[in-house]
């Protein structure tokens, strides 16, 4: 019994996991960069670079959570911002663009939500059809051109507020109390839990299994039109090839802060930590003057490292 | 005295600071079916467990003819000669009955599977077990009990020593039943030890030679079965001198208050022309084979099949639910056959899987407070051990488990509630108590329906039973007046 106790002592959880090694890291790069990492101003840049993947990864957990998955994210910031782009070269009212991106990066998660919640379509492939068909209507609207040409005021997002973080941390902060508010204290974030642990056992109990899916998606969808918001103000511009493989980042964001991609266990502090993690780990070997493609490698292997030390844990706790 | 082929000696395993078995020795002897009993809980899985190298034990040893073993994980245990039908079936419904059997030993030539030898050689080995079998027809198409029959040859083509076979009668008919046992005494003469886990007394006198009880994680009693009576069995088991499945204060109801009515209730091909009333009160019990409808009527009511024509009132309100959400709102609970599948949420503490259908009721933003008061009342009330909510479920009994599935709609505050085979994989402390609860809710005023098919459970838990049989009541008995022989008959007569 106390070999038991001890042995418990020793087991931290992929949070706890993830959050040494983001300290290891932070102490390797200040060192290695003679402490031009922890600098004001770099902060600063791991924050902003970490917040698009953080916003975005909100949503990919939800959905993970439910068992499903997002591809569909990198098509539908391009099509929303594409659109946005257009609206305000075209000179429509800055505030109605910003409604706009929000409304049709919903719409996009409405149609994968009832797919897969109610039409009970498989989750990985219709959200990478998704994916496809919004990444080429933003390339057909806009003929694979470069949009700019935006309203002053559309900067705001990527600027200071309130003297010291930029707004996009900002909204990443405040998408992550609300997120995490919904998950931990309200009844759909209960049910989340409930319908991605056992998806029959959540319906024989009464609950709407497909409404919580949909809802999911909707949100995942409504956090990719603020993430193309985002995008829009940092680059002042927008093209069908502005980002890549943002639901790749946003699910190892997701994983690495101990989501399950088998749904039913998932938390936004894990997942801001990922993306923060992520975002550290690229900026720091920029600064060493690292190769962008060893810089791939590189995050490929913390990712897999840290998995593997979450299963390894596991694995130690089931032969208990 | 034969030398035993398997043998755990002074066992010790805890989890956590819960310690499941102490000083535990149980022997295995060749040719001989030997039972393991307990009630759930009592650390007979864990036991298990450990001789087919899942867990590991704290201490104690292990000994295969003779010899002192240590297995690293479950293949190691099973390439020994250490086999186990469990109770849920591991079988590929796409493939062949050959396919299944041969697993991945398939007999091959020139480096590609030979079809031909391996259909031969499964259709000689179900020959030698005299079950009587096509290799090549696909397991999805056969019942329950004969993919069963699948499952323990794909054990024996291992060539198994020891074989362990968990509750492996709990899902079959009667008939069904005598095609396992059959099957069971060839394999003892073959000279394989079989260890059988179940709660049928009747299968330890028919089958066993020896047995073993354990109780709270130590062995209580051990010998030869016909040392054994059921009563000293069963006190065993329990710790206390019991009489089980005693029936008091049978009630009829109050015929002026009828909870639910249900008139010409049919669905497609597996029930017609259902009527029944419901009565304050009283315990109806709806009855009948595998195949008879009754677990299809159950589901009917809770909004699981929708497409059913005829009437359903609730408290003289005509009602159509047409999900399991709508049943719910409308004051209706059920509680599945399938515990694992539809009953519990594996990733929630018995907590939450007890306010599972009443987040609404907690409000948007869950009041925690009144989710912890209801859940710690209704732990006590309904006897749930251990007395702790915060564990995961999983972590619970069957029986245990079982309760919380039952307190959920009781939470909610459900007017009826459904239960279909409610003590399914029950032991038989918790199955009375679980017997106890329904008569205290019915008494307290809440509609109790049971769908069952084991005639002790509908004599002891039961006001009325309602036969069915092929998709119709067929009769209505009162159960203060009938008889297992009288339920049965009505139940099958049809066969005859």
């Amino acid at each position: 019994m106390s070999t038991a106790e001890k042995k418990k002592e020793f087991t931290f959880g992929q949070k706890g996991a993830l959050l040494l090694l983001a300290i290891c890291i932070c102490v390797f790069f200040s060192v290695r960069t003679g402490g031009l990492f922890i600098g004001g101003q770099n902060i600063k840049n791991i924050l902003v670079s970490a917040s698009l993947n953080g916003i975005i990864g909100i949503g990919m957990t939800f959905v993970l959570i439910t068992g499903g998955i997002d591809l569909s994210v990198t098509g539908n910031i391009i099509m929303t911002s594409l659109f946005i782009s257009q609206m305000m070269v075209n000179g429509i009212p800055w505030i109605l663009c910003l409604l706009a991106a929000l409304l049709i990066g919903t719409l996009v998660g409405v149609i994968n939500g009832l797919a897969v919640g109610k039409f009970q379509m498989v989750a990985f492939v219709v959200t990478m059809a998704m994916n496809s068909i919004t990444t080429g209507i933003g390339k057909l609207y806009t003929d694979g051109m470069t949009l700019y040409g935006f309203p002053k005021n559309h900067e705001i997002f990527n600027k200071a507020l309130f003297g010291i973080l930029p707004g996009s941390v900002l909204m990443m902060a405040a998408v992550a109390i609300l997120a995490a508010v919904i998950l931990k204290y309200t009844d759909y974030g209960r049910k989340l839990y409930a319908v991605g642990g056992n998806s029959r056992a959540a319906w024989m109990s009464g609950i709407r299994t497909s409404t919580v899916v949909t809802l999911a998606y909707i949100i995942s969808g409504f956090l990719c039109g603020m993430g193309a918001i985002l995008m829009t103000s940092k680059l002042m511009s927008a093209s069908s090839t502005m980002i890549s493989g943002t639901e790749m980042d946003a699910i190892a964001a997701a994983v690495l802060g101990g989501t399950s991609l088998a749904g039913g266990i998932g938390s936004v502090t894990g997942t801001i930590l990922g993306a923060i993690t992520i975002a550290m780990i690229t900026n720091g070997l920029n600064l060493m003057g690292v190769s962008p493609f060893a810089q791939e490698i590189c995050k490929g292997v913390i990712i897999f490292a840290v998995v593997a030390i979450d299963a390894i844990q596991k694995r130690r706790q089931a032969e208990n | 005295m034969a030398k035993a082929v398997l043998s755990a000696k002074n066992i010790y395993k805890s989890f956590g600071s819960n310690n499941v078995l102490s000083d535990v020795s149980v022997e295995f002897q060749k040719g001989t079916v030997h039972a393991l009993l307990g009630v759930n809980g009592a650390g007979k899985s864990t036991l298990v467990k450990i001789m087919q190298g899942i867990y590991r034990a704290d201490a104690g040893s292990l000994f295969l003819n003779g010899e002192e073993i240590r297995f690293a994980d479950p293949s190691e245990a099973m390439a020994r000669g250490i086999s186990m039908v469990f109770q849920e079936l591991n079988l590929f419904g796409e493939m062949t009955v050959a396919e299944n059997i041969m697993g991945n030993r398939k007999i091959k030539k020139h480096g590609l599977i030979d079809w031909n030898s391996c259909n031969k050689k499964a259709a000689e080995l179900l020959a030698d077990l005299q079950i009587d079998m096509d290799p090549k027809v696909q397991v999805k198409t056969l019942s329950l009990a004969r993919q069963q029959l699948v499952e323990i040859a794909k054990c024996i083509f291992a060539d198994p020593e020891v074989m362990f076979l968990d509750e492996p009668s709990s899902s079959l008919s009667r008939a069904e039943e005598e095609i396992l046992y059959r099957l069971v005494e060839r394999l003892k003469q073959k000279g394989i030890a079989i260890v059988l886990i179940t709660h049928k007394m009747e299968e330890v006198f028919r089958l066993c030679d020896e047995l073993t009880v354990l109780r709270d994680g130590q062995c209580v009693a051990r010998g030869p079965v016909e040392d054994f009576s059921v009563e000293k069995i069963t006190e065993h088991m329990l710790g206390k001198a019991t009489e089980i499945f005693k029936r008091t204060g049978i009630t009829n109801g109050d015929p002026g208050q009828i909870m639910m009515e249900v008139r010409e209730l049919s669905l497609d091909k597996k029930f017609q022309n259902v009527n029944f009333q419901l009565r304050k009160g009283e315990i109806l019990a709806v009855t009948g084979l595998v195949g008879s409808g009754k677990s299809d009527l159950a589901r009917t009511i809770f909004g699981v099949h929708k497409k059913f024509t005829g009437e359903i009132f609730l408290e003289g309100k005509k009602i159509r639910p047409e999900s399991p959400d709508q049943a719910s709102r409308l004051g209706i609970g059920y509680v599945p056959i399938s515990r694992k599948d539809e009953g519990i949420i594996g990733n929630f503490t018995a907590a939450r899987n007890m306010t599972s259908a009443m987040l609404e009721q907690l409000g948007f933003f869950l009041d925690r407070e009144k989710e912890t008061e209801i859940v710690e009342q209704k732990m006590e009330e309904f006897n749930v051990n251990p007395r702790n909510a915060s564990l995961n479920i999983t972590l619970f009994s069957g029986g245990n488990q079982q309760k919380v599935v039952l307190a959920r709609w009781i939470a909610s505050g459900k007017k009826i509630v459904l239960l279909d085979e409610p003590t399914r994989g029950v032991d038989v402390g918790a199955k009375q108590e679980i017997y106890d609860n329904l008569k205290r809710l019915a008494g307290m005023g809440i509609g109790i329906l049971i769908f069952s098919s084991e005639t002790d459970e509908l004599l002891s838990s039961s006001d009325r039973i309602l036969v069915m049989r092929e998709g119709k009541i067929v009769k209505e008995l009162i159960t203060a007046n009938t008889s297992s022989e009288e339920i049965l008959e009505y139940s099958i007569s049809a066969a005859r």
